[in-house]
Formats: structure tokens, sequence, C-alpha cells
């Protein structure tokens, strides 16, 4: 008797072991979002945009050529608050939205301007959607992008990503952003920080169709273009691609990029060279009249691309006049991003973070006016150095070897 | 003839380890002081050194005591039984504190459908089997865990190292406000919790006292897991900052939940959540086994029925706080401001009142408990010999004389 009720308890417990079961998530019962898209309309509601892959389109080889079907689904819901927004997607999607693969979050002007302090509490507080997403910020509106699909790749939402690591990694002009990132820099003392812009350039011919695959060359195409300046959540305005890239340098966050240089005395920079950041280290002191000077150490290193100057290259006092040279580009590379950021007040640059962690005392005096009064008017002294590692596999030039040919007859 | 219940040197090493890391990691602890808060930490953990000394100085007055024989050694029978058993009414509420984690911590990340009363009920049922099998059970799987916990956090932080999220700036500037801030939250708040709640080693040293080096084991051990907590708080510091490690709920996991390495190797919150349930159940069971300990040598109650006992209290209370945030703040507000009353006051009145003659009465009880009782060698651990099959015989024969 005893045994039996010990199997019957043994039994009753069993089902506990399938507790997990609950929390169970069928494959073919989710909608698998890739990427999202932020806009307002205009009364001030949200309206999110979701990429929905559809698995059976990509489940063929190939790029989104020869299967027919569109690989993504774009549509739209609408609600004044986030996540009201999403939870109304039950009413037009027949699949439960899965967002755990969601990699990209792409934020419309408007929205930008009316401020992500909500988008971020969105992702931050929820599991499912997650802060590491990346975010970019579109001049026009935000499900446009997402409507794009890209030459080489199925799901464009995976393949923004590409984009923006390809460039972090080769381009140099932009880096990647998560939600989490803005949402730390936002925080910070200096409460700035720059967002990658996104948009179409080329043709105004969308490619929202599997049928453009079927020409050789596409319309529209998804561009990495401007930074979106934010400060204390509202986007302000934007940096050209150019000063971005200055900023970069001074940030110290640049990897590997291409400068254009000129000859002495010529207009076009018809020479390059592949520089890779050494380190960057910036100092704030105090001036003699109490203001404050900004003095910046960078330092690159790189290989010649191209060099179309005469000149020998052989000695080593030869490359100092040209690493002088590129240093000077760079330098005003570096300036051109720092006077943008002056100018609309934002500071981009992490000058106060440099400040507040070397005069901590000093900094909660200046926290307050910083962005719209101090920065702007900071005085700043760049240091550039450069080294040409290595000059390729070319010494002197073929323009100087061209004209050695025309002086021998 | 069962062997007696025995632990060694390096057992209650590693339990100390794991239990001071259980689920200290899920918050960051010492946030007040905003980048400071390693330092709040390693300044609580110096002092937890000094309430360490002091529970082992307690118990070197009589090593075969544990907290229910010491408060009758030094408050009388009547008292002694009181506060013993009050004791393992407090130490339950702490399991059930960990209980409830253990539930939020599931609804937050792996299984936000379950209900939490399955969750709960499961953990607690796994605990009191554990508790069921004593403590030499208990302390094996604690060796047999360690390895599975340390290596995983070396991995973790390799991994955040390798990702570069690590930030040391986020450090600076240190004690931007003076040390005041630091203090105030290390004090009483970080030293309740968690370092004065090595007090269950007052429970459990009784079992190593065959080893002469149970003490240097302990201290040891409470260093290596001091630096570590203080490490991974700063860690976390490093790469959050102080503005978002206050807003996040599990500062660990959004930390972890950052690494991304060849496109392939994220969301590793996962594995946090795994560590976090490993710390959890060592804790829920230590403190639950520790409570029926205590019933056990308060009042004779055999293991098995005591943690029968404790269990659905422990279950049962679990539900009492209505919400996640009631019982946040219940935890690390009001109860650190009550806990170091019976973490550090009452030891503290005992160590000083107790000077001399508890160890004199400790050792007369002894050499009477010896003769009368189980013979030389079995003397020291006749207290924790009973219950481990069933606890026929009554608890705590060298206190039966006073």
């Amino acid at each position: 008797m005893r045994r039996l009720a010990a199997l019957a308890l043994l039994l009753a417990l069993l089902p506990l072991g399938a507790a997990g079961c609950w929390d169970r998530q069928e494959l073919n019962e989710l909608g698998i979002i890739s990427a999202t898209g932020v806009d307002v309309t205009e009364s001030g509601r949200w309206k999110l945009s979701y990429q929905l892959v559809i698995p059976s389109a990509i489940s063929a080889q190939g790029s989104y050529v020869g299967t027919g079907h569109a690989p993504v689904n774009v549509f739209t819901t609408e609600g004044d608050s986030f996540r009201g927004a999403v939870s109304k997607a039950t009413q037009e999607m027949s699949r439960r939205l899965y967002f755990a693969h969601n990699q990209v979050v792409i934020v419309g002007e408007a929205a930008a301007r009316k401020g992500i302090a909500e988008l971020i509490e969105a992702y931050m507080r929820n599991g499912d959607s997650r802060e590491t997403v990346m975010m970019f910020v579109t001049e026009g509106s935000a499900r446009l992008v997402l409507e794009q699909l890209l030459p080489m790749e199925k799901i464009s939402g995976a393949g923004i990503v590409r984009l923006i690591t390809q460039e972090e990694k080769q381009g140099g002009n932009f880096r990647q952003m998560t939600v989490f990132d803005v949402a730390q820099e936002l925080l910070s003392p200096i409460r700035t920080t720059g967002v990658p812009g996104i948009g179409l350039s080329g043709s105004d011919e969308p490619v929202d169709t599997v049928d453009a695959a079927k020409m050789t060359h596409t319309g529209a195409k998804v561009r990495l273009q401007k930074l979106g300046v934010f400060k204390e959540d509202r986007l302000v305005g934007w940096l050209s691609t150019h000063e971005t890239r200055g900023l970069m340098w001074v940030k110290g966050k640049e990897r590997e990029t291409t400068v254009s240089f000129g000859c002495p005395d010529a207009r076009l920079k018809r020479n390059s060279i592949r520089l890779k950041q050494v380190r960057t280290q910036v100092i704030p002191t105090r001036k003699p009249d109490g203001g404050w000077l900004m003095r910046v150490k960078a330092e690159a290193a790189g290989t010649l691309l191209e060099y179309n100057c005469k000149g020998a290259l052989d000695k080593p006092a030869d490359l100092l006049e040209l690493e002088l040279r590129i240093a000077q580009e760079l330098k005003s590379d570096m300036e051109d991003g720092i006077k943008a950021s002056q100018r609309l007040g934002t500071d981009l640059t992490g000058f106060g973070n440099e400040l507040r962690l070397r005069y901590p005392k000093e900094w909660k005096a200046l926290e307050q006016e910083w962005n719209d009064r101090l920065f702007p008017q900071l005085e700043t002294q760049l240091d550039v150095a450069v080294s040409i590692v290595r000059t390729g596999r070319s010494n002197g030039s073929y323009e100087q070897a061209a004209e050695d040919s025309r002086g021998k007859e | 003839m069962s062997k007696p219940e025995g632990i060694s040197a390096g057992q209650i090493g590693i339990f100390l380890i794991l239990f001071c890391i259980g689920s200290t990691p899920m918050f960051e602890l010492g946030i007040d002081a905003r980048q400071d808060s390693w330092i709040a930490l390693g300044a609580a953990a110096i002092a937890g050194l000094g309430v360490l000394w002091g529970y082992r100085t307690l118990q070197n007055r009589a090593p075969e005591e544990d907290l229910a024989g010491l408060f009758k050694l030094h408050f009388g029978r009547a008292i002694g039984t009181a506060l013993g058993l009050a004791m393992g009414l407090l130490l339950a509420y702490e399991s059930m504190r960990n209980v409830r984690d253990f539930g939020e911590l599931t609804s937050m990340t792996l299984l936000p459908e379950t209900p939490i009363w399955c969750v709960m009920l499961l953990i607690t049922g796994i605990a009191f089997y554990t508790v069921t099998k004593g403590v030499e059970t208990f302390f094996r799987i604690t060796q047999i865990l360690l390895p599975a916990l340390a290596g995983s956090y070396v991995l973790l932080l390799v991994l955040l190292l390798a990702s570069g999220r690590i930030e040391p700036d986020r450090l600076r500037p240190m004690l931007e406000n003076g040390l005041g801030p630091v203090l105030d939250t290390a004090f009483p708040d970080l030293l309740a919790f968690p370092f004065s709640q090595t007090i269950v080693l007052l429970v459990y040293w009784k079992y190593a006292a065959a080893s002469k080096r149970a003490g240097a084991a302990s201290y040891g051990a409470y260093a290596v897991v001091a630096l570590f907590l203080v490490a991974v708080n700063a860690v976390i510091m490093m790469v959050l900052g102080p503005a978002i490690a206050s807003i996040k709920a599990l500062p660990t996991l959004e930390a972890v939940e950052l690494i991304r390495l060849a496109s392939f190797i994220e969301r590793l919150d996962i594995l946090v959540t795994l560590l976090l349930y490993i710390g959890l159940y060592v804790k829920i069971s230590a403190l639950y086994l520790a409570s029926a300990l205590l019933l056990r040598s308060a009042c004779g109650l055999p293991l098995p029925a005591g943690a029968l006992m404790i269990g659905p209290i422990i279950y049962g209370a679990a539900f009492l706080e209505p919400t996640n945030t009631f019982h946040l703040w219940l935890g690390l507000e009001l109860s650190l401001k009550l806990t170091p009353i019976y973490q550090l006051l009452l030891p503290a009145l005992m160590l000083v009142m107790g000077i001399g003659w508890v160890k004199r009465k400790a050792e007369r009880q002894r050499a009477e408990g010896g003769r009368a009782g189980a013979g030389k060698t079995g003397a020291g651990k006749a207290g924790g010999a009973d219950g481990a099959k069933g606890g026929s015989r009554s608890g705590g024969e060298p206190r039966s004389s006073s």
C-alpha cells in the first residue's frame, strides 16, 4: 500500500519536469523580425515598421535573385506608446512578432527630433528586444529604408549590419552604435552622441521589388551617409561624412582609413595612404587666464597606396617631408570635425569627459554650460604625427621615373 | 553504525566561496556610491573579515557547538533555545529571499510564461531533497559545483576582455565626492549583505571541528571570494558605467549581453543565468539546511522532520511579497537595516559577555558529556551524529547537563 502511494506521488510529480514547456516557442508560429523602423505621425504617435523575414523565400541558395518571392515583408503599426504600437501587430499579422533576431533599428528624422528616450526605455526594459541592436537615423522615413533590398543580401536588415561592420573596419568613417552605446553616451556627463545616418542615394527608383534583381544595376542604393547628432536624446543636426571621420580620429575610435593628400602646390589630392590609428590622447590643460585648452595628440602609421609627385622616396629623410604633409591633411580633417561639432554646440569629441576625469572638481562648475557655451568656444591644439611605415612595392613614383626617362633622351 | 557527519577544512572553504558568491553578482551592490561601488564593497569586505574573526572566536570557545548551542552556553537554556529557534526562522527567511530571487530571475530571463509558483516549487523541492541528505552530501555537492562556477566566471571575464567592452576610465574619477558617500554605502548595508551572511558558518563549523585548519581555510576562502566579488563589481562598472548600472535590474546580465564576438558568440546572458542558478541553489540549500540544523540542536527535532516543517514555510513565505519591487526593497533596503541586529550586535554581545567563562563551561560540559556518552573520539561529533538516519537519539548530548 505504501509503495503504491509512493508510486502515485512520483507519478504526480512527473509533469513538473515538463514545466519549461510553458515557454515553448514553435518556429512556425513566429514572425521573425530583422529590422525595425521608427517614425512619427503628424499627431506625434509612434509609427513602427517591421521588416519580417519570409523563411521560405530565403531558404534557396544565392542572393534574392531566383525565387521570385520577396525575402522580407514590411508592415507598420501605430500607437501612442512604443510597445503599444508593437502589440497592435496582432491585429494584422498572423504570427507572433519575434524580436530576438532584430538587428537594426532605423529612426526617421522626425522621430529623432521628437526624442528617442522612449525607444531606449523600450529596448532596455524588455528581454526580447535587446539593446544590442544597431541604431541608425535617416533623413526621410524609416519605412522607406526597410523596404529596400540590398544587392548581395537576402535579408536587408542583416545586410545593413554587414554594411556598418565593413565600414567600421575598412572605411573608417562611421562606427557601429548599438542602442546600448547610444544610451550610455547620452547618460554620460556630456550627454551627446552621434548615430550613423543611413539613406537612399542614386536614382529615385526604389529597389523594393525582386524584379529589380533582373537588371545589372540597381536604382536607389542604401547608403551610409552623414552622422545624426544627438543632444539630450533629441536629434539636433547632421555632420557630413568627412567631418565624422575627423571626429573618429579625435576620439581615438579610428581603426583604418584611406587619406588622400596633394603634392606641393597642387589643388587636387592625387596621392593616398592607408592609415591606422596608433594612439590618440586628449590632454586638457588650464590656460593662465583661467580658460581651457585641449591638446590632442594623435599618432598614425600607414602604407602608401599611390604617389604621383616628383622626388625620390629611398631615404628616411625623403619621407619626412611627406609625413608632415599627410599629418597636415589629417590635422585639418580633425579640425573640421571639431569645428562642426562646436558649430552644433554638441560635444561629440568627448573633451568634456576627459576634462572631468582630470579635473573632477572644476568640472562640476562647467558641466551645466558645457555644450551650449563653453565647448563651442573651446580652444584646441592638435599635434599630429604620421609615420609612413612602408611605401608599398614601389620606391620612387612612376611620375618621377617617366620624367627621368624623358631627361635621358 | 553510521559514520558521524564530518567535513574537511577544504570543504568549508569551498562552501564559503560558493555561498558568498550566491546571488551577489545578480546585483551591482553599492551602486549608491556610483563609480566607487567597488571601493565601498571592498571596505565592507575588510570589515567583514573582522566580523568573521568574531564568529570564529565564538566558535573556538566551543568547537563542537553550533549557533544554538552557543546561545545556550551564553544565555542559559531557556533563552538560548528561544534564540536558536528565532535564528532558525531568520535563516529560513533568508532562504526564502533566495527562492523568490530564483523565481523572479527565471521569469525575467529564461521562462517568462512559466508561472512562478512552479519554478519556486521546483527549486524548493530540490533544496528539500538536498537538506534531507544532510551536511556531508551538501558539502560534496558544493565541491562538484565549484569548478563549473569558477571556470564559467573566468570564461566570461576573458570574453569581456576580448570584446573590448571594458573601459577602466569608467571607474574614474575615483572618490569624486570624497570618502563619505562610499562609507555610507558600505555600512551597514554592504556589511550586512553579503558579507555578514557568513554567520551560517556558525552552524556548519562544528562539523569540521575535527579539522584544525577549518579557521584558516575560512579566512583564506573569505579573502578569495571577497576579492572576486570586488573584481566582478568593478568589471561590471567598467563595462556599464554608473548611469546604466544603476537603472538595470540585472547589471551582470546586461554586461555579458554586450559580448559579441566573431558573429556567433553572443547572448551569453543565458550562461550568467545558469551561474546565478548555481549560486542561488547553494544559498537556498545552505540557509535551509542551517535552519533545519538549528531546529535540531535547539529542540531536538530530527533533520528530515525539520526539513519537512521549514520547507513549506519557505515556499509559502515566498508568496507573501506581492511584487518584485517590494521583494527587492524589503531585502536590499529595509531588512539590511534590521539584519545587523542578529548578524552583528548579538554576536558582538556574546563575544564581550562570554570572555573567559564560556570556554571553561563548554569544556566542563564536554568532559561530562564525554564521560556519560559516546566515548572520547565520538564525543566531539556526537551532536552531529544523530539525525542523519532519522535522528532517533536526542540532539546535543554534550549539552545535556547545565
